[in-house]
């Protein structure tokens, strides 16, 4: 089974794609791969919404961007549970582990 | 996580001034450097012009903060490469800058064929593209 | 002169690229040429929010980068006359319960953005 890392940047405000992608993960992680999603830039404003919860609740870990989120001005110690707070060197420990593919929307 | 330093292509081909893109590719590039992995910047399109040898080491003045000096994309670009020890690589996409009349790069910077975009990604360790033409 | 409404739908548009010429630097500038209405829309209703100062940006070992302080030109749009609006339907979707707006800024409905746009004279996306 393999490993997939999806960092989404957009807010689905931005892009219709960003829904896609996340259905993208669901469905890697029910077929037994192993899944991560790092949130940073504007997709950390969609860290609370419906579509990450179900990730979570799908078994796919959730990242998103403290930096990111700072930056637009929302609290990162409210980030829901099921959801880690990370940045970039998280990010690149995630990136660079053997055997991930990565994607970034 | 301690990792065994491996190399990192970054694909950069969306354009800059339209989202926080570029800041992030720095921001992952800075990172993967300091954890000694071997990181290739690669920029395509508009990202090409931020490094061309004839921009400034700042932005032009802000009316309302005359004297603080704002560092140029292109100031960062040379911090990062002068701050990497070797591990990064700063190539553009000849065709691109070609385009876009970006030709004349800083030093430090390398003009590529566009063709080693694929062949460098593939022969990376970790391929990440950032963005979109 | 007349009123231009100015709308604002997309955010963060490159840290390190702008710093300090963001999209409300301009308005700003733009206002005191001629009035401006600021429609803050989409991932941008975020610079609605009375928020903590940006965080510091480090590369290569350096803060080099000024990174952009929304809420020092939101001030200074208000101080100097704007009328900033925010939609509050994006609002919900960006704000946590409770979390304080800066001063000066309006919720505004869907109704209330269309009866806005139709007292101006230019409306521009910018």
């Amino acid at each position: 089974m393999g490993s997939y890392l999806l960092v989404e940047s957009r807010s689905d405000q931005e892009s219709p794609d960003v829904t896609a992608l996340f259905d993208l993960g669901t469905r890697l992680r029910a077929e037994g791969n192993e899944v991560a999603v790092f949130l940073v830039q504007n997709a950390v404003l969609a860290m609370h919404d419906e579509t990450v919860h179900d990730l979570v609740a799908n078994g796919v870990r959730v990242w998103a961007d403290r930096y990111s989120i700072l930056a637009r001005g929302l609290d990162p110690e409210a980030h829901p549970a099921g959801v880690s707070l990370g940045g970039a060197d998280d990010l690149v420990d995630l990136l660079m582990a053997d055997g991930t593919t990565p994607v970034w929307h | 996580m301690a990792l065994t330093p491996r190399s990192l292509f970054l694909g950069l081909i969306g354009a800059p001034y339209a989202s926080d893109l570029f800041t992030s590719a720095l921001r992952i590039a800075d990172a993967a450097v300091r954890k000694e992995h071997r990181v290739t910047m690669w920029t395509c399109g508009y990202a090409t012009a931020l490094t061309v040898a004839e921009a400034s080491d700042r932005k032009p003045r802000d009316t309302l903060a005359w004297d603080t000096v704002y560092p140029s994309p292109a100031a960062v670009a040379a911090h990062l490469l002068d701050r990497s020890d070797g591990r990064l690589t700063w190539l553009i996409c000849r065709y691109c800058a070609e385009e876009r009349a970006a030709m004349n790069q800083m030093s430090g910077v390398r003009i590529r064929p566009p063709y080693e975009f694929v062949q460098r990604a593939l022969a990376a360790d970790v391929c990440l593209v950032l963005g979109t033409k | 002169m007349g009123t231009i409404l100015a709308i604002i739908e997309r955010a963060h548009r490159g840290a390190v690229e702008q710093q300090y010429a963001h999209v409300l630097w301009l308005v700003h500038g733009l206002h005191r040429q001629s009035p401006m209405t600021v429609l803050l829309r989409g991932t941008a209703a975020v610079y609605a929010l009375d928020a903590e100062p940006p965080p510091r940006l480090r590369l290569g070992g350096a803060e080099l980068v000024h990174v952009p302080d929304y809420r020092a030109a939101m001030d200074r749009l208000r101080t100097d006359g704007a009328t900033v609006l925010v939609s509050a339907e994006c609002l919900d979707r960006v704000r946590s319960p409770g979390a304080p707006l800066l001063p000066g800024v309006t919720p505004v409905t869907a109704a209330e953005i269309a009866a806005t746009a139709a007292a101006c004279d230019r409306i521009w996306y910018l």
